[in-house]
């Protein structure tokens, strides 16, 4: 045993070297095992807590830069309010003028949607709101992007709600420049059409499709979609026109229930 | 125990580096190739055998995001660790510019043998591109650390000069 250890502190050196070396060895050679398991060793002990805190600094640089655009936005968003106010003050006083029933008044309420179903694109969703909570039945359902269905039925909790990629889900739409009317709707096979537009119609491509608001389902002036392509066919009484769906069915997420506002 | 604190630090050092400060420090790409620097500053002080477990352990931090390279890269900073040192102990290196020399050489074969690492497809561009730009960066830090160490620059005379 003495004669090992004066052995060891002859040849300190060498032998710490060699221990060294040996290990980087079998770093390399074993390095599925032994390298993965060294590896994520130094890695969570040295790396993972900088990681972590450059991931916030990045995260709090990022927030700084949207906020910063949020409030850019507000301040566009709070001019264009104050414009829309002055229009709707001098749209109500030509409306009393020339007699016009004013028009309705809508409130919001948020709702989470909690499932779809749907076999290609979701046509029906359930949402986290219900009786309780005031929801009717044909209740019109938006989101920012635009019109995205009505509730189907009710129960105490949930509702279910008929997106406008249901096939069965159509909607009175009109074109907000040329104003002709038609029928929105859904086709596995066709997508979203403004049908029963006739022919002579002034219909261009870009053009936004809006519910008209007759049939009385969907208030008028939802945002439905934008006209991406008209068809003219002979002896054919109507327009063929694809809509652009102004809603991204495969990714809603929050929505919100239109009720009309008490006076 | 205490005299292993400084070796915690410089683990610390270098995962703070790794993760974060070398690509705040990068100039057109050009990084700061910290771990060759502080190995040879550490072989031109230090005993064999310590300079050579600081570059296993500075090794395995450096390298803890690629497990299949982690022996290669221990292994070879603990071999330039030795070349370093014998050569610092046969050389009389006592100036500043000899000492950031032996370090631009070991940063030099560092970066060499890292553009390596990455497949020979381009190799010389990236050397020319990132490794030899990266020897002359970290030598300029190498200078202003020996520079301080020698209290050649100090607060005093920097406020002196404004």
């Amino acid at each position: 045993m003495n004669s090992i250890s004066t052995i060891l502190s002859k040849h300190s050196t060498n032998f710490h070297l060699s221990l060294i070396i040996l290990l980087c060895l079998s770093l390399i050679i074993g390095h599925s095992l032994l390298g993965q398991w060294s590896s994520q060793v130094t890695y969570t002990v040295f790396h993972y807590p900088f990681f972590k805190a450059r991931a916030s600094l990045e995260a709090l640089l990022k927030a700084e830069e949207e906020n910063a655009e949020l409030r850019q936005a507000l301040v566009d968003a709070s001019v264009q309010v104050a414009l829309l106010e002055e229009a709707q003050k001098e749209n109500q006083r030509f409306r009393s003028v020339l007699g016009f029933e004013p028009p309705a008044a809508y409130e919001m309420s948020p709702a989470k949607i909690i499932s779809v179903s749907g076999d290609v694109i979701p046509t029906h969703a359930v949402i986290n709101k219900g009786a309780r909570d005031s929801v009717s039945l044909y209740q019109a359902v938006i989101n920012q992007q635009g019109l995205v269905g009505r509730v189907e039925s009710v129960t105490l909790d949930f509702a279910s709600v008929q997106l406008l990629t249901d096939a069965a889900n159509r909607v009175a739409s009109r074109l907000s420049s040329s104003r002709s009317m038609g029928i929105a709707k859904y086709g596995f096979a066709t997508g979203m059409i403004l049908d029963n537009v006739p022919v002579q119609s002034e219909v261009i491509v870009g053009d936004t499709v809006l519910s008209s608001g007759l049939g009385g389902v969907y208030p008028p002036g939802l945002v439905v979609g934008v006209v991406r392509e008209v068809v003219r066919q002979e002896e054919e009484p109507f327009c063929d026109i694809s809509i652009e769906p102004a809603v991204d069915f495969t990714t809603i997420d929050e929505l919100f229930l239109l009720k009309v506002a008490e006076p | 125990m205490i005299k292993y604190l400084p070796y915690l630090f410089y683990m610390i050092l270098i995962g703070f580096h790794t993760v974060i400060f070398a690509d705040f420090t990068s100039v057109w790409g050009v990084k700061i190739n910290l771990i060759a620097l502080l190995i040879a500053a550490l072989a031109l002080y230090k005993s064999e055998i310590e300079v050579a477990w600081a570059a296993l352990a500075l090794g395995l931090v450096s390298a803890a995001g690629q497990p299949a390279l982690l022996g290669w890269h221990a292994l070879i900073l603990v071999l330039l660790s030795q070349i370093i040192h014998r050569s610092a102990k046969r050389l009389n290196l006592d100036s500043i510019w000899s000492q950031v020399g032996v370090i631009a050489a070991a940063v030099m074969i560092h970066n060499i043998l890292l553009s390596m690492f990455e497949g020979f497809s381009g190799i010389f561009e990236r050397i020319a591109v990132h490794a030899l730009p990266g020897v002359v960066y970290t030598s300029l830090i190498a200078w202003l650390f020996f520079l301080i160490k020698d209290k050649k620059i100090t607060l005093q005379k920097i406020r002196e000069m404004f």
